[in-house]
């Protein structure tokens, strides 16, 4: 079902990059707290409840709503270290300086238009990642621009300055758990328009905007700091958000994946619509208790549930038939979509649908029944079944009857979480404009014109003018610095060139780091010093350059090993010139039987000897030439006596 | 709204607050809708779609073009749940603060929402506990209660216990909810039912405010109690799960950003209020317990009482000035065991020879007054200062404007300054509560 080659320009794709970045700010955003996560148990747990608030209609969002009927407790576990701002427990101090200030510059980098007056606004999460309810956020730029390397500019919507959530530690159908070490932590939100028409453009634009990020040294590094949102929409389709995009790598598989499953979405709208559903057809389906077709049954998750006192329900899907077993994303069929709708929505895990029956321990008897008590037609109905606490269960069949209404207009617009296998997993329904409104226990921030003045004087190089620069100082091809340039190995690069190591040996140990992250280490961080004083070693003349690959697999292999360890280890120091041939000389007279019967041909499995010996501590071609030199002074000697 | 330049560009431009526009500026243009804002002649104030609001300077603007006109509006939503018969009537009364807000999303202002439906939106889960009555009484920050508005308090309260309202519960800002309180206290005494003051530390527009878990607790606490004395019913610890009773005279606000910012002073709570069982538990037995006895309402207050706080190097004339304008009752608020500097004594002397009933409280609030440990504390009780003991000086100085409000002999105002009305003097000390 998944077209192997998508025509992106056929299909109309328009994607939207948000990108979060944490600023190596000297304290949080809002308060004098350290930026920075703790990682011991916390000194305390509070315990709270958000709820929705009346919008300035007199309604409440609905997305608030959800998250208020899950009556989740919220713990926040807290640190002494910390203040009462972490716990909403008192009001914002003003905004860091720092933190402004970096914001504004790239505000300056993208030409973009800063206002005169900045307001801090609140975004209400109902979710529990921030304690207050809301997010604060400040805008700081509009309409800016970046230029790919197709000459298209792509604009620049907005650049926010705002703060960081807590994070979530632990979750379940009671609670949700959240850490707020991370809440307060400076962070820019760069939003590009939805223009971009193709993976290798959101790829090449995240990787600009990331050099960029970079390139003022003013931002946080390592995992975690910076996060990507995509919104993917289709020609007929709806704009879907999915959060949580970790490495460039994901873009495409992502995007694609979204694709499918917009395309498959729209079908099964189209199909329905020949079948004849409407929204009321679904409306005017009453779920209903069939606790007893189960009283007997062999599936032993209905069981433990009846056991309990729990109670099973089905609902019949009118003209629903075969839909719900459709595959839509790999591996992923429609019915996964209403299952973690619910799971997301009501806690309850697991519901089951007759497009995958007899299953799980369910008979083709259990199913039969299952028609009959819904009125429903075999080949032309689904029916849902929908098991747990009956308050919770009535729930769910709400939120299935509104996915099955959604189901006949195309792909909803929801915000969905990035899985590693490339698919995405329901998170909640879009939220609108509602969401954001002032914040009144801030005062509004006038932008002069000594600050304007101040960031315009702060120096800043775009990264592919850096690269133009060292390529033409060091004769080394553009398009491999460049490329090093946008990747996240840009800092170690400048670094070790900054420390006179040869950009040649730079890159080579990143190409080689590359390939051992990808033969499994992806997950070692050995520090840039380490590799700096490698690289070090090596430009002195300690050791052999051949020692490359070796000493970096070694620290891979014991990221807590220091790299004068691991070459200590490894015996890596230099072997001098005379030992190699004394080694040679005597190896010589070893293997003379060898060399008689092979002559001139003995040499290639003497340097194996060789090299076994002495791999990483000499130069191949040295150990080659001082091998030569004595093989033809052995031959010579053995033609003479 | 907007001056001089400001208001020249929105003119010339045919543009005015609430339109939706499109602004030039620089190389680029964006729509948004002009807001009202603090008057400025220099700035426009605007809305983006997306909900930011910010504000660019009139010179920057190349021009301002209408698209359309926003009308901001209000509907009120259907009512969630409706009041249940069989729950005990519990009666509401508002004061200030909020206890169901709306924000108006276009300026961000908060404005108090007060109806039943209003009330079932934000927190639907009291029409279990209560069945409510509303009154409005009014809406002011707690900063702008005067002694009238206690004396208005008391009367409704009165009012609506006496025509069968279970118990009362009634919202307040938190500023000075412990002088209400205290006020309370004294002029109405024998309660047929729990009379519970609440307020909120975070406003009830944030989705993390504590004025819906506060008002349940309060709804708990009003129909599960058998308390018959005001209370301070707040958060007891940062957990929306642990709330305090406080007894009204020996409270006060302790924090001023906390969600547990009330404490007793001196006692325990009276009660923890447990929101997810439903249940009070009693820390302080000696509270005043409910009673059938006809309900005393004294609700008068001497506004020529004042409070001075005592202070290394403040004037004496402050004290004559009081004297000058023919104040009444005096309470000091001194130092350690109740201390003032001896160059003020003249002036104390001066202001008790003209008949006013001067009391000496500690700015320490634990502890309480002793004027016969050191020799200052010796004079002034010869000046005929009159220890409050260890009221806090809140309490002192609405004892005392209650007490100067009544037909009662100088002699006996002093005497009962000194003896409990209503539990605002501590006789027994614990170790354990400081």
């Amino acid at each position: 079902m998944i077209a192997m080659e998508i025509n992106y320009k056929q299909v109309g794709l328009r994607v939207g990059l948000e990108i979060h970045q944490q600023l190596d700010s000297p304290r949080k955003l809002f308060c004098f707290c350290k930026p920075e996560l703790i990682d011991r148990e916390p000194d305390v747990r509070i315990v709270r409840f958000q709820r929705p608030t009346l919008s300035e209609t007199g309604e409440l969002d609905p997305t608030a709503i959800k998250e208020f009927k899950k009556r989740r407790r919220i713990i926040y576990e807290m640190y002494k270290d910390l203040c009462l701002y972490e716990i909403d427990e008192k009001p914002p101090e003003f905004v860091d300086d720092y933190a402004l200030e970096t914001a504004l510059l790239l505000a300056r980098i993208f030409k973009m238009e800063i206002p005169d007056v900045l307001f801090v606004s609140r975004k209400q999460y109902l979710d529990g990642s921030v304690p207050s309810g809301f997010q604060r956020t400040i805008l700081i730029g509009l309409k800016g621009e970046l230029e790919l390397s197709n000459g298209k500019k792509v604009r620049i919507d907005q650049l926010c300055l705002e703060e960081d959530a807590a994070r979530k530690v632990k979750e379940s159908e009671e609670e949700v758990v959240f850490r707020v070490d991370r809440l307060g932590i400076p962070l820019v939100e760069i939003t590009t328009a939805a223009e971009l028409e193709s993976p290798d453009e959101v790829l090449e634009c995240a990787l600009k905007i990331g050099a960029i990020l970079r390139a003022t040294k003013r931002v946080k590094r390592g995992l975690g700091t910076i996060r990507q949102d995509i919104n993917i929409s289709i020609k007929e389709g709806t704009r879907v958000e999915i959060k949580g995009v970790q490495y460039p790598e994901w873009f495409k598989p992502l995007i694609d994946g979204e694709i499918m499953r917009q395309i498959n979405l729209i079908e099964i709208a189209k199909e329905m619509k020949s079948r004849g559903i409407s929204a009321n057809d679904i409306i005017n389906e009453k779920s209903i208790d069939v606790t007893h077709i189960f009283k007997g049954t062999k599936a032993k998750f209905i069981q433990k549930a009846i056991s309990q006192g729990e109670k099973v329900y089905a609902l019949k899907l009118p003209g629903f038939g075969g839909i719900l077993g459709k595959e839509i994303q790999k591996n992923r069929r429609f019915g996964k979509e209403f299952a973690e709708r619910v799971k997301v929505i009501t806690g309850l895990a697991g519901i089951i649908h007759t497009d995958e029956l007899p299953a799980y321990g369910i008979s083709e008897e259990e199913k039969n029944k299952l028609f009959d008590v819904t009125r429903a037609d075999r080949e032309r109905d689904c029916v849902v079944v929908v098991v747990g606490p009956e308050p919770k269960v009535l729930d769910a069949i709400e939120e299935i009857k509104e996915r099955a209404i959604l189901a006949l207009s195309g792909p909803p617009s929801e915000t969905r979480k990035a899985n590693p296998d490339g698919t995405t997993s329901f998170e909640r329904p879009l939220g609108g404009a509602a969401r954001l409104y002032p914040d009144t226990d801030s005062p509004p921030i006038e932008i002069k014109g000594e600050l304007l003045s101040k960031i315009s004087r702060i120096e800043f190089k775009f990264p592919w003018d850096i690269a133009r620069e060292i390529s033409n100082k060091y004769k080394i091809p553009y398009d491999d610095v460049h490329r090093i340039i946008l990747s996240q190995w840009a800092d170690f690069f400048e670094v070790s060139i900054n420390k006179s190591i040869d950009p040649r040996l730079v890159i080579r140990s990143i190409n080689v780091i590359t390939s051992l992250q990808r033969k499994g280490f992806e997950a070692v961080n050995v520090p840039e010093d380490e590799l700096i004083k490698v690289l070090l070693a090596i430009m002195s003349g300690k050791v052999a350059k051949e020692a490359l690959e070796i000493i970096l697999e070694k620290l891979f292999q014991n990221p807590s090993l220091s790299a004068e360890e691991i070459i200590k280890e490894l015996e890596l120091q230099k072997v001098s010139e005379e030992m190699l041939r004394d080694f040679i000389t005597k190896l010589l007279h070893e293997k003379k039987d060898l060399i008689i019967e092979r002559r001139e041909y003995a040499f290639k499995p003497l340097m194996g000897l060789v090299m076994e010996e002495f791999r990483g501590k000499i130069s191949g071609n040295i150990a080659a030439k001082i091998l030569k030199e004595e093989l033809d002074k052995f031959l010579s000697k053995l033609k003479s006596s | 709204m907007y001056a001089g330049k400001a208001k020249e560009l929105l003119e010339r431009e045919g543009v005015s607050i609430w339109d939706k526009v499109v602004v030039s500026i620089g190389t680029t243009a964006f729509e948004a809708i002009i807001l009202p804002g603090p008057v400025r002649e220099d700035v426009i104030y605007l809305k983006l779609p997306n909900g930011y609001n910010l504000a660019v300077k009139v010179d920057r603007i190349k021009s301002i073009k209408k698209i359309a006109t926003i009308t901001p509006k209000y509907t009120l939503p259907k009512m969630l749940v409706t009041a249940r018969e069989d729950l005990p009537e519990v009666s509401i009364i508002h004061c200030g603060g909020t206890i169901a807000s709306r924000i108006e999303y276009t300026t961000g202002a908060v404005a108090p929402a007060f109806s039943a439906e209003e009330l079932s939106n934000a927190i639907p889960e009291l029409f279990s506990i209560i069945k409510p009555r509303l009154t409005m009484l009014f809406n002011i920050f707690s900063e702008n209660m005067t002694p009238k508005h206690w004396i208005e308090i008391a009367k409704t309260t009165y009012r609506e216990l006496l025509s069968g309202a279970k118990s009362v519960i009634i919202t307040h800002g938190t500023d000075t909810l412990h002088y209400s309180a205290a006020a309370l206290a004294f002029m109405l005494r024998n309660l047929k039912g729990p009379v519970v003051l609440t307020g909120a530390m975070r406003s009830s527009d944030r989705p993390a405010s504590d004025a819906p878990t506060n008002l349940i607790a309060s709804s708990i606490f009003a129909t599960k109690s058998d308390v018959g004395e005001p209370v301070i019913l707040m958060h007891g610890t940062p957990d929306d799960t642990c709330f305090f009773a406080h007894r009204g005279v020996r409270c006060i606000k302790l924090h001023s950003t906390r969600r547990d910012a009330f404490r007793s002073i001196g006692i325990p709570p009276i009660a923890r209020v447990d929101i997810r069982e439903q249940k009070v538990d009693i820390l302080y037995p000696h509270h005043k317990k409910t009673t059938e006895i006809e309900s005393e309402l004294k609700a008068v207050f001497e506004p020529k009482t004042a409070i001075i706080f005592i202070y290394p190097g403040m004037p004496q004339d402050i004290i004559d000035s009081f004297t000058d304008r023919n104040y009444r009752g005096l309470v000091l608020v001194g130092t350690g065991l109740g201390h003032v500097p001896e160059y003020m004594f003249e002036s104390i002397q001066r202001a008790i020879e003209n008949g006013i009933i001067v009391v000496m409280t500690t700015q320490c609030l634990l502890g309480g007054v002793y004027l016969d440990v050191y020799e200052t504390g010796r004079k002034l009780k010869t000046l005929g200062v009159v220890s409050g003991r260890n009221m806090l000086p809140h309490v002192a100085y609405i004892k005392l404007g209650w007490l100067l409000a009544q037909d009662i002999p100088e002699a006996e105002v002093k005497d009962l300054m000194g003896k409990n009305i209503t539990g605002e003097i501590v006789y027994q000390e614990s170790p354990v509560y400081f």
